[in-house]
């Protein structure tokens, strides 16, 4: 079992198994590095998450522990390999598994939690849960105005008039193609 | 329209902004989306849109089959036709490459183009559309590219951008009587960029080009073209030399085949290449360089007598061929026609014949039909009524009845269970002419009397207006061919079909007697 803390005051700590955890990327990697230490006793700070979303957190890989790991494409790494060829006509084919439907907080109040977790899930590398988030948000926002889009993720429109105008006049160009 | 100022770099760390998605997240976000939604979502705000444009060559995009039309007026105005894959126009848009108006490669931004590029009337490969085609984010898969236009305005620098930007897809290149092509413009190390082709036409519209700077390299680059149909066709290329050909041949002969099943029905497989108006390149030097090798044959003559001579060679491995021509005909069939609309048909069919006045295209493909004898024409060619010279070719085709079917050619099996249908009446009005004619077909040996059988399917006779005959046929819809295992193979696409087809002047029905009758069952069957 491994203990992982949360960045509050004064921390919130949760024992998760081995495997679970190891669905992070980030903590298989740090836990690999420390191999021969006794890491069971050592809670693992995680600065960047909080109590709330790392319930969630170990919820979801409670949950997900004994799924088959992903398949390895070349696409994964197109994080940091420019290789536009491997993953160029690539579309990501994501379906979100019916309990992640029911775990994921959709609620549009609870929306900023979602971003919170999806925001852990990044830099706790956890692909599969990033994957899923990212396809939840994208089918919310697909056919949405652009206004309840801006809402949605908390964003400004930070356009000037005429830079907007503009825009939305090369939009209307290429429409219908 | 200007891109907004780059987004400040900032540290992608969520703390900043706690309730956002980070930069990266919102990357695999919007790839989920619709290139319909992306185009929208630019607007969000000028991070989404720096997002978007800058990752637009891994977003989805929307894809565009059919061919592409870009055209330049002499106003300047710049036009893009698209083209759905049956022919009929989906949209055009028309721009001007310079002012406020929006470059072509925003538009396309969202836009997978695959299959047919056309650069067609005016200055539509100008530089200035060459650079903004050649944009790293566009999706650009063309498989056929073709430079119909005035080339006078494209520079070697775009145009070997562009070339490189389309490498990955282009099979076929073609130069098809492009105005203004320059001699210096186009050279083996420019050809090169474009990868592994097919089939590659230079053409230019003067008839005066020597194009020096293409030579036996891209020749011989040719022989790694696919081996069942390729082409190398050029016009007026004093580079290549009866030195470059038969080193190709040499090469090309070497080339490891599959191999193919000498038995199995296909189309001539191959590699043409046709030199015209090459000045190094003549019938005589090529037989002194590279007799030894080759077969002549006389294709045909023309108004003036003069022999057309065609030199093959077999492949020792396979059932390719290599043909080398000098004259035009065999470079107009694979000529690319510009894709046009259904309603425009007409106004095809008069420019064809127009041009064909002008290049004394004529049809070499008529006289392959009269060397396969196993065919009787129950038909004749017609000649079209027009100007063009088809004083050489012929007015008609052997008409008569031959043997039925001959040795060699293709067997076709056919699998089935069993199944049986009652025969139908027949009317007695018919009844003595149906008996004639079967035991014509029992005479001949194609049907052989039965008692019993496990199968039966029912007569159909069918009355033919033009020759008082009478056909006997069998229904075999009515079991048998639900019965039958279908062998599926390919078509030819209609529209491959009809660009064969262009440049020809002369056409005619071809009616076969018989025509089901040729072809033989195996053994089994």
């Amino acid at each position: 079992m491994i203990q992982l803390c949360s960045n509050d005051d004064p921390p919130v700590s949760f024992t998760v198994p081995r495997k679970a955890v190891e669905l992070s990327k980030t903590i298989k990697t740090m836990l690999e590095d420390l191999e021969g230490f006794d890491m069971e006793q050592t809670p693992i700070p995680l600065p960047n998450v909080d109590a709330p979303t790392l319930e969630l957190i170990v919820k979801w890989v409670e949950q997900h522990q004994d799924d088959p790991p992903p398949v390895e494409k070349p696409r994964v790494e197109d994080d940091d390999s420019d290789d536009s060829d491997a993953d160029d006509d690539q579309e990501p084919e994501v379906v979100i598994p019916e309990w992640d439907k029911k775990f994921l907080p959709t609620d549009d109040e609870q929306k900023n939690q979602l971003f919170k977790l999806l925001n852990a899930a990044n830099y706790l590398e956890i692909k599969p849960l990033l994957d899923i988030g990212c396809k939840y948000v994208a089918d919310k926002i697909s056919g949405q105005t652009v206004e309840w889009v801006r809402d949605y993720l908390n964003m400004e429109n930070d356009y000037t008039p005429e830079e907007e105008a503009k825009l939305k006049e090369e939009i209307a160009w290429a429409e219908g193609l | 329209m200007a891109a907004p100022e780059a987004e400040v770099a900032r540290p992608d760390n969520f703390l900043d902004h706690f309730n956002q998605l980070s930069r990266s997240q919102l990357i695999k976000l919007l790839r989920f989306l619709p290139p319909h939604d992306l185009a929208h979502m630019r607007l969000v705000s000028r991070r989404f849109y720096n997002v978007i444009t800058d990752n637009s060559e891994i977003m989805s995009k929307k894809e565009r089959n059919g061919p592409v039309v870009l055209k330049c007026s002499r106003a300047g105005q710049f036009s893009v036709e698209w083209f759905s894959l049956f022919g009929s126009i989906i949209k055009t848009l028309t721009t001007k490459l310079t002012g406020d108006n929006v470059p072509l490669s925003e538009l396309l931004r969202f836009i997978h183009i695959d299959g047919l590029m056309y650069f067609g009337e005016g200055l539509s490969a100008a530089d200035k559309v060459l650079d903004q085609l050649s944009e790293p984010w566009l999706s650009l898969r063309p498989e056929v590219v073709i430079f119909a236009g005035d080339l006078s305005q494209t520079s070697q620098e775009s145009l070997r951008a562009f070339l490189v930007k389309v490498e990955p897809s282009v099979r076929r290149l073609h130069f098809q009587n492009a105005n203004n092509l320059d001699d210096s413009l186009l050279s083996d190390d420019l050809i090169g960029a474009a990868g592994r082709l097919d089939g590659l036409m230079l053409k230019p519209m003067s008839r005066n080009s020597e194009l020096p700077d293409i030579g036996d390299e891209t020749l011989l680059s040719m022989v790694d073209a696919d081996y069942k149909s390729s082409y190398f066709s050029v016009t007026g290329c004093s580079g290549i030399t009866p030195g470059g050909i038969r080193a190709f041949i040499e090469k090309w002969i070497k080339k490891e085949r599959p191999k193919t099943d000498a038995d199995s029905f296909s189309f001539e497989l191959g590699c043409e290449l046709t030199f015209y108006m090459c000045a190094n390149v003549t019938p005589a030097a090529v037989e002194e360089a590279c007799g030894d090798l080759l077969k002549k044959e006389i294709v045909d003559e023309n108004e003036e007598n003069e022999e057309r001579v065609c030199y093959t060679i077999q492949c020792p491995s396979s059932n390719c061929r290599l043909k080398i021509f000098f004259h035009y005909s065999p470079l107009y069939s694979h000529f690319v026609s510009k894709p046009k609309l259904d309603d425009e048909d007409e106004s095809i069919d008069v420019n064809l014949f127009h041009h064909s006045v002008n290049l004394e295209a004529e049809d070499n493909d008529i006289d392959d039909y009269d060397r396969n004898d196993a065919i009787d024409y129950d038909g004749t060619i017609l000649q079209e009524e027009n100007e063009s010279d088809v004083g050489e070719v012929q007015g008609g085709a052997p008409v008569g009845t031959g043997t039925l079917y001959q040795q060699g050619n293709p067997r076709a099996q056919l699998r089935f269970p069993a199944g049986l249908v009652k025969a139908r009446p027949v009317l007695f009005a018919k009844k003595e002419r149906a008996e004639e004619m079967l035991e014509r077909l029992v005479a001949s040996g194609l049907i052989t009397p039965t008692k019993d059988s496990d199968w039966a399917a029912p007569l159909v006779l069918a009355d033919r207006e033009a020759n008082r005959e009478m056909m006997v046929c069998t229904d075999y819809s009515t079991k048998f061919n639900a019965a039958l295992i279908i062998d599926q193979y390919p078509l030819l696409r209609f529209e491959n079909v009809f660009e064969a087809l262009n440049w020809k002047t002369v056409f005619g029905p071809l009616d076969m007697k018989d025509a089901y009758l040729h072809c033989e069952l195996d053994d089994d069957s």
